[in-house]
Formats: C-alpha cells, structure tokens, sequence
C-alpha cells in the first residue's frame, strides 16, 4: 500500500511540476508577443499605453494605492489628497513604463552625466559598488555602467515565468545575477572582487541599517556599502530619470573613494556604514523631492519600523 | 578577546543560540549581509587586511575552516 500511496504522490509532483512549466511557458509567451506589438508603436506611444495599463492596474489594486497616498503625505505633508493621489497614480505609470523598458533596454541609449573624477573610476576597469534607487528607468543604471565597462552586474529578483526572457540583460552586457539563486551572494562578491561594477538597489525597506528618510526613521540595505569597503572600491551613486521627451537621462556621483579619501583627514575618511548610508539616504530624498513623480511610492518602504 | 571568541561571540549574537556548532555552513547560519559586518569587523578588531573574496572559497564553508582562515591572516 505504501509502495502505491508513494507512487500516486511522485506521479502527482510530476503533473503538477509540468503544469507549472507550461504555464510558465505560455506566461513567458504571452510576454515576448505583448513586448513584440509594444515595440511596434512609436516611442511616445508605448510610453503613453504602459503608463495608462500602471494607472489602470493601481485603480482596482486599493491596497498598493492607498498605500502609494500614504506614503506620500507621510514624506511630503504639504501636499493636499488630491495632489498626492494624482502624484500617486502619475508615478506608479511611470514606474510601469520603466520596468517595462527592462525588456527592450537594447533600444534605451541614456544620456550620461557625471564629473571628471566619476568618468575616471567608470573608465579605469578596476570595479566599483554603486548604489542605485527604483526612479525612472530601473535598469538604465547598470546600462549605462556597461557603455563604459566590460563587466556591469545587477541583482534581479525576476519571477520564474520571466526567466526565459532574461537574456534581454546578456543582449547589452549586463550580468544579472538572480537574488533567488543559492549562490547568488558568493557569484556577487567574486565578481566584485574580479573588478565588475556591481549596481544594487537600496532605496527599499531591509532590516539592516537604520536611517532617516523623509524625516521617519526606517531600515534600509546597506550591502553595497559593505560590499565597497571590504572589496575597498569605489562607492559610487547612481539615479535614472525621464526627461518630458522620454529620453532616460543617467546620473553618477562618488560617495566614497580612494582620491576622496586622500582629500579627508582619517577620522573624516573612516566613515561608519551607518553615516555612508545617511548620506546614500539624504541624497535620495533630495533626488525623489526634484523628481517625485519618478519614484515607486507603491512599496511598503517604512513598514511599522519604530528605534 | 580572540579571533575565535569573536566570531562564535558575533555568530551567536545573529542566531540568538548559544549553541555553535563550528562544522556547520558558515553562510548557512548567517545571513550574508551579518558575514560582511563580521569581516569587517574583524578587519577592524585584529587591524587584519582579509581578502574578501577569498573568504567564500569551497574550503572555507565550515565555521572552524574560517575561524582558522582569519587566524592564518592574522599570524601573517
């Protein structure tokens, strides 16, 4: 009897496991003909279909937009309901626009800003961490890191049915690493130490490193901070943004290096991870305050995290 | 405090267990952001230089085979 209830189970985890990987297929089908049409309308077209499927979707998604609203007059209190309603259903079609722009990234050709010292470490080929944020176009960082770099990798958090489409990061030479993966932290640290610049973002809520964003206290992942100084690399900062006409415009900024350093007296280099990321923090609130719009308010970002 | 004392010290601090055992999987009883601060930690407790991407290397996955690893740069 044991022998027949063992088999009936193996035979069921068989049809169930096919089950899933046709439905992963058929998902994973469904996406690559829905990016096909996209790809067929003009620029301004697209941009204007996704960003009015992402206000369609928050509609009838009350959770994640009441949570949109209240996070923006929790961080921007001057703002009235109705403004931060509006500002909540603008970005989260923006924030749809940029992750869909994940899946034609061959076809995004950002602007690059950035000072002399910053081009220098982009250009040296000897690596750096850099700490990005979810504004504009999410994976326009570690593209444009590749225009200049040989190795520019990511961490993804790609959903299973989207695995098969994830060679859209290998067509312009990003190296996206799945989080999801049982090494995915040791593949991370040996391409940090082989040089790579490594992009990560930590704008959202882990329970690491406390900080201060939008005057609330809140957790935030500090790894990339970490990363920088154990692999003693430069800590770079980087944020992608839409222009009005839809072109993604890429900034990069030095947080830490070893020319700044030299620049500081040793107490003032030393920074502890807790104040590297206030400073990582104070700049992205001052960036999500220039382009509010931009930024995915959607997200759980202060939980009930109280010190 | 030495190499040792501290780092079964950190490890039972993040599992709240007193109890190490120093054959289990390093990564598999600290989440990967607690091993970075404990090497830096360490760096900065013993004023040792680790190479970090040394430190995930296949023989150094046992707590005893990292205890040893840092000593071994420590001695040197």
């Amino acid at each position: 009897m044991k022998v027949n209830n063992a088999s009936k189970s193996t035979n069921t985890d068989i049809t169930n496991s096919k089950r899933s990987l046709i439905k992963q297929k058929i998902i994973s089908l469904g996406i690559r003909l829905l990016v096909s049409t996209l790809l067929k309308l003009t620029r301004n077209r697209r941009k204007k279909l996704v960003q009015n499927i992402g206000k369609t979707i928050l509609r009838f998604a009350n959770k994640t937009r009441k949570r949109a609203i209240n996070n923006i007059i929790n961080a921007m209190p001057e703002l009235s309901i109705k403004e931060a309603t509006d500002l909540a259903f603008d970005a989260y079609g923006n924030c749809a626009y940029g992750v869909a722009e994940s899946f034609w990234l061959s076809q995004v050709e950002p602007d690059i800003f950035c000072d002399e010292e910053t081009l220098q470490i982009l250009q040296s080929g000897t690596g750096a961490c850099i700490a990005t944020m979810h504004i504009g176009c999410y994976e326009a960082v570690p593209l444009a890191v590749a225009k200049f770099a040989k190795q520019s990798v990511t961490l993804t958090n790609i959903p299973d049915f989207l695995a098969d489409t994830m060679d859209f990061y290998s067509d312009v030479n990003i190296t996206a690493i799945n989080k999801k993966s049982a090494n995915a932290f040791s593949e991370l640290v040996i391409r940090a130490g082989n040089n790579a610049y490594i992009s990560l973002h930590c704008d959202l809520y882990a329970n690491q490193t406390e900080v201060t964003f939008f005057g609330q206290k809140t957790k935030a992942p500090s790894g990339v901070v970490l990363l920088a100084k154990l692999t003693k690399k430069p800590l770079l900062l980087a944020y992608a943004v839409y222009q009005d006409d839809g072109q993604v415009q890429v900034f990069f900024e030095t947080l830490t290096s070893e020319k700044l350093a030299e620049q500081k007296t040793q107490q003032e280099s030393e920074q502890t991870v807790e104040q590297v990321m206030a400073q990582i923090y104070q700049r992205f609130e001052q960036i999500i305050r220039q382009y509010p719009s931009q930024w995915y308010w959607s997200y759980n970002r202060w939980k009930n995290y109280s010190s | 405090m030495s190499i040792q004392q501290s780092i079964i010290q950190f490890i039972e601090e993040k599992t709240h267990s007193p109890l190490i055992d120093l054959t289990d999987n390093l990564l598999g009883t600290i989440k990967s952001f607690d091993f970075m601060m404990l090497m830096l930690e360490l760096e900065q407790k013993f004023k040792l230089k680790l190479p970090f991407e040394q430190a995930l290397s296949t023989n150094l996955r046992q707590i005893d085979e990292f205890i040893c690893w840092v000593e071994l740069h420590d001695e040197s």
